[in-house]
């Protein structure tokens, strides 16, 4: 081959990885339409699909400690037949190894990430314009992974608390007209240790503004953009 | 002229991606010493662009190219249809 062929092959090979990178952003976290599993969930993320990249985008700017998992859009229950559509998320939280997390029993350690992560989830989804008088949106779902404490760096086993609520009640705990241990009750919780479903654990809530009041040290937001 | 605008774009490019992943190892190296979690010395974000440390910056494309690199490989966890389906 010669080295003007060489030269070319990877002047393209490279640009196009530079493309790829410099066109990753909101707009990918969201779950494509056509993956939503019935024409219910479809019509949904077609018809909230400018909300969703607000979400995404606010996440992507301003919660860059946060990465969206598995598509932002409108989903269901596992296993559940009934076609009732969540507003869902699922994040992961990266975050280094702390031995006072570690320390924490496996409830305390999911009500942390519940408390610190899934509620601003939540109260974020809940705030989507629309959806809460939208008669095909029934609840909200968010999903929060993280790395188990003392797992193989080099294969780290994942954490996973997952839940799903109705609209009323969590408009009614985001409004502190229910308590949390009486919203707690109301919602589908389900906890995995890596590969193995575990099952709901006895979850506690309490005020966490780390989402609302951490500045990253340096951080530097894109231009035009505003986190509130 | 052809080839040396190939061959200047593909040094661009290799620039370019140099430069990426320095950062990445920045960005690894400071998720392996530093804390976040509830401690209130939130020290999870000291990524700096500067090598003496008194200009400390982190973009959004920082993230976005160590993310993109996959920093953890494969890790242990369950079908995302077991959580959420959809």
């Amino acid at each position: 081959m010669s080295r003007r062929r060489v030269a070319t092959a990877l002047a393209v090979a490279v640009m196009a990885g530079v493309v790829g990178l410099a066109h990753a952003g909101p707009a990918d976290y969201l779950m494509p339409v056509e993956k939503h599993s019935t024409p219910k969930g479809r019509a949904l993320a077609t018809k909230y699909r400018p909300q969703l990249l607000e979400f995404s985008d606010y996440v992507y700017h301003c919660l860059p400690y946060l990465e969206i998992r598995n598509g932002l859009g409108f989903k269901r229950v596992p296993k559940e037949q009934i076609d009732n559509r969540y507003a869902a998320v699922w994040i992961r939280a990266e975050q280094a190894p702390d031995p006072s997390f570690a320390a924490l029993p496996l409830d305390r350690q999911a009500s942390a990430m519940f408390s610190r992560y899934a509620v601003p989830m939540l109260s974020r989804l809940a705030a989507l314009p629309g959806v809460q008088s939208d008669p095909d949106v029934y609840g909200f779902s968010v999903a929060v992974e993280w790395i188990k404490p003392g797992s193989d760096p080099n294969r780290p086993t994942m954490e996973i608390l997952s839940m799903f609520a109705d609209k009323a009640s969590t408009q009614a705990f985001l409004a502190k007209t229910l308590p949390p241990a009486e919203y707690v009750q109301s919602v589908k919780l389900n906890f995995f240790d890596g590969d193995k479903e575990v099952g709901r654990l006895p979850i506690e809530v309490w005020d966490d503004n780390f989402v609302g009041t951490y500045k990253i040290p340096g951080y530097e937001l894109e231009k035009g953009k505003v986190c509130s | 002229m052809r080839s040396k605008i190939a061959t200047v774009a593909a040094l661009i490019g290799v620039a370019f991606l140099s430069g990426a992943c320095a950062t990445s190892e920045q960005w690894a190296d400071w998720r392996a010493h530093t804390t976040h979690f509830a401690s209130g010395d939130h020290g999870m974000f000291s990524l700096s662009n500067n090598m003496e440390g008194r200009n400390p910056k982190v973009t959004r494309l920082d993230v976005e190219n160590s993310r993109t690199q996959n920093w953890w490989g494969k890790t242990i966890t369950v079908e995302p249809g077991q959580v959420i389906q959809n």
